[in-house]
């Protein structure tokens, strides 16, 4: 019985760490930048929650990852502020702006507020520039860095178990 | 670990998470509630179990509490149970639209009585435009006690004449008669003393006094006889004075009486005034009052409902179209409001509730029907749409017992008015800061009487002819017509109960006042007549009484003829 629930706890951790190589680890971050950015009354970050929960990316680092960039998000608002005033008043874009906001569930979003604007386009920019920045950082520094090296903390009985190795996701 | 294990956790995960937002959807929508309603209504609102799920567009509440906007302790309503209904397509697009809902258990004026609450807060006594009364009372009447008291005839001038006369000759006269009386006595005298010296022989010794005597009263005789027909002239001469002066008073009398008006009339409107100038002002403060309250409550709704945004700036695209954040398109309410410590179930339905009434473009209605003792009918419309805000209250009472009153109307009247029935429709309306509208009041049912303290007031008569005309009343319509502003307003009174009651007291007072004339009238002529044929009855008196006095002359004239021969005879000489 015991044993049972070990697997399935371990199951769950598992689940939840995803995986830890540099692109996972990338896509996680870049994935809580972008829902960091968003203003918490915003429907887009329960868009990018649930993205995060489709996806196998590192729950664990897309979490401080959000709450990181949730921080100095409010630094960056003048300048969303005005990207996405830019955006949102181009008469060009007026009709399909429009069209959006009478769609069902779209005004939820707050598209038309201008700092959500504003950090979704700065966000969807840097998109692939974190991504991509982390996974080489990752790859550089990553051995140094990793969930293995928290085996190094472990008593050595402990730290040698098939347990241990499962739950920091390091392989055999 | 496989990948579908993979998806099976994250999924778990999810509804996991979704049932957190099951759990917390409540709370969030019980905030987004009290916020809504604080923002439109200025109180703050507290919601106990709201049930709400974001998978289904209905919730339900077991208690909500709003509170007043200074003292929360105190509860402008509680609601027992409300169910509402969410319209979900409106949802989706980010406003909350309540299509239908119903509340139960609602109480109004719970915390503190509402009236006393409204009459604190916002009561301002209103101005009344035609206020003639206060502190007048006696004006009201024009002085009907005086008219009722007056005494007609003590001003006459045939009375008067008639008191002189009757003074003037009832000893005049007499003492005339007294006095011819005694002429006739020393007549018969000295008719006496000359026959019996006809019957023996003259001794002038022995005689000479009694002719002396005969002599001095013969003299005496005439000189009396000329006095009194001198009297007697001068009597004709007043007496036929008398007689013109008697003509000439009732003349006098009789244009004055003819001259004579019903100047003391009732005041109707200062009466109407008296009678329900108060219990109207009472009923205009009420209204206007709540009314006050009215736009107090729905302050929010004036100012711009769009929420302030913390970060960034919303933008209004080219043609999107005005839509409410917050509507509520029908709430059907049931409960209990308290008025003057008494409990009044309530009915009713609101309708077109909304933070953003321009957008909405319809305004706000709101329909109370209460029940209990005395039932009315409330109609409110408060409408936003336009920069100058409109509002209308309308109040229907169908029936209110008004229990029995004495009014003195004067310093010895006083109005007797017995149970009846009230019915008031209320219409008010405010635009912008202008007020307008009327609160009419329908009293039937009324039996009204007169009633007279002073004993001598002509009253008795004239109590049961005007109490006759006062049944024929019955009923009786007060108009208040408001106008000023809410924050002073003016009123003024229209009443039919005053001319009523006046026509019904002057009319009889008019009958009796011209039948009081007449009599007076034939009062005088009357007089006018026995005086003057009293007057013509001595003038004859006097004449036969002349007549009687030449005789006595010439009676005397022999007598004194018979004396002198005796002298003669006797050769006696007198100086």
């Amino acid at each position: 019985m015991f044993l049972f629930l070990y697997r399935k706890v371990t199951l769950v951790v598992t689940a939840i760490l995803g995986k830890n190589s540099p692109g996972h680890v990338g896509l996680s971050i870049a994935l809580g930048m972008l829902i960091g950015l968003m203003p918490t009354d915003s429907l887009l970050i329960l868009v990018f929650t649930g993205l995060v929960f489709v996806t196998n990316v590192n729950l664990l680092i897309t979490m401080i990852a959000a709450s990181g960039f949730m921080g100095i998000a409010p630094l960056l608002d003048p300048v969303s502020h005005q990207l996405g005033h830019f955006v949102l008043t181009n008469s060009v874009l007026q009709p399909g702006w429009l069209w959006l906001y009478e769609q069902p569930v779209i005004p939820w979003t707050r598209f038309n507020n201008t700092v959500v604007m504003g950090n979704l386009l700065v966000g969807l920019f840097c998109f692939y520039p974190v991504c991509l920045a982390s996974k080489l950082l990752l790859t550089h520094y990553g051995s140094r860095l990793n969930l293995k090296s928290v085996r190094s903390w472990l008593p050595g009985n402990v730290a040698n178990s098939k347990q241990a190795v499962g739950l920091t996701g390091a392989e055999e | 670990m496989k990948l579908r294990q993979l998806i099976l956790i994250r999924v778990s995960l999810l509804l996991v998470l979704m049932g957190l937002l099951q759990f917390s959807y409540a709370p969030i929508l019980s905030f987004v509630f009290c916020s809504a309603v604080h923002r439109v209504t200025g109180s703050p609102l507290e919601i106990k179990n709201l049930k709400a799920s974001p998978f289904q567009t209905t919730l339900t509440t077991e208690s909500m509490k709003l509170s007043y906007p200074k003292s929360s302790a105190e509860n402008r309503l509680v609601i027992g149970q409300a169910k509402m209904e969410l319209d979900w397509d409106s949802l989706l697009h980010k406003r909350l639209t309540l299509i239908q809902g119903r509340v139960d258990g609602l109480r109004l004026g719970t915390g503190s009585e509402t009236g006393d609450k409204i009459a604190e807060g916002f009561f301002v006594k209103p101005k009344l435009v035609n206020d003639l009364l206060r502190g007048t009372k006696n004006h009201v009447a024009a002085g009907l006690t005086f008219f009722l008291t007056r005494h007609f005839d003590g001003d006459l001038e045939m009375t008067r004449s008639a008191q002189e006369f009757r003074e003037r000759w009832s000893h005049a006269h007499a003492q005339l008669f007294e006095r011819g009386k005694e002429v006739e006595k020393q007549i018969r005298v000295v008719r006496d003393i000359v026959n019996s010296f006809a019957n023996s022989p003259l001794n002038t010794l022995r005689d000479l006094p009694r002719i002396e005597k005969a002599i001095k009263r013969s003299k005496w005789l005439r000189s009396e006889l000329f006095e009194i027909r001198r009297r007697v002239e001068r009597h004709q001469t007043q007496l036929t004075r008398d007689r013109d002066q008697f003509i000439s008073a009732n003349e006098q009398d009789l244009a004055r009486i003819q001259k004579t008006t019903m100047v003391s009339r009732l005041n109707g409107q200062a009466l109407s005034q008296l009678l329900v100038g108060r219990q109207q002002e009472d009923q205009v403060a009420h209204a206007l009052a709540w009314f006050q309250w009215m736009r107090q409550a729905f302050s929010g709704v004036l100012v711009s409902t769009r929420p302030a945004v913390r970060r960034g700036q919303t933008v209004q695209f080219q043609g999107q179209p005005q839509q409410p954040g917050f509507l509520v398109q029908a709430l059907e309410i049931t409960g209990h409001a308290m008025f003057a410590n008494q409990e009044y179930p309530i009915t009713g339905a609101m309708a077109d509730f909304t933070t953003a009434p321009v957008a909405h473009g319809k305004p706000a209605l709101l329909q109370l029907e209460v029940g209990g003792k005395h039932p009315l009918t409330l109609e409110g419309m408060v409408d936003r749409t336009s920069p100058s805000p409109h509002d209308r209250i309308t109040i229907s009472i169908p029936s209110i017992p008004i229990a029995a009153q004495d009014l003195q109307i004067d310093d010895s009247v006083q109005l007797k008015l017995g149970q009846s029935d009230l019915q008031v429709i209320a219409t008010i309306e405010l635009i912008g800061d202008r007020l307008s509208g009327e609160v009419k009041a329908v009293q039937t049912n009324l039996e009204i009487s007169i009633a007279f303290e002073q004993e001598d007031l002509l009253a008795t008569e004239v109590q049961s002819m005007i109490n006759q005309q006062l049944k024929s009343i019955g009923s009786f319509e007060v108009v208040a017509s408001l106008s000023g502003s809410l924050k002073e307003p003016k009123w003024q009174l229209q009443c039919d109960l005053g001319s009523q009651i006046a026509e019904s007291i002057n009319g009889p007072l008019a009958v009796h006042y011209d039948a009081m004339k007449n009599e007076l009238a034939i009062q005088v002529n009357q007089e006018s007549t026995q005086m003057i044929d009293a007057t013509a009855n001595l003038l004859g008196q006097e004449q036969k009484f002349l007549g009687y006095l030449r005789e006595k002359s010439r009676d005397v004239f022999k007598l004194e003829k018979s004396v002198s021969q005796l002298l003669q005879t006797s050769g006696a000489r007198f100086r």
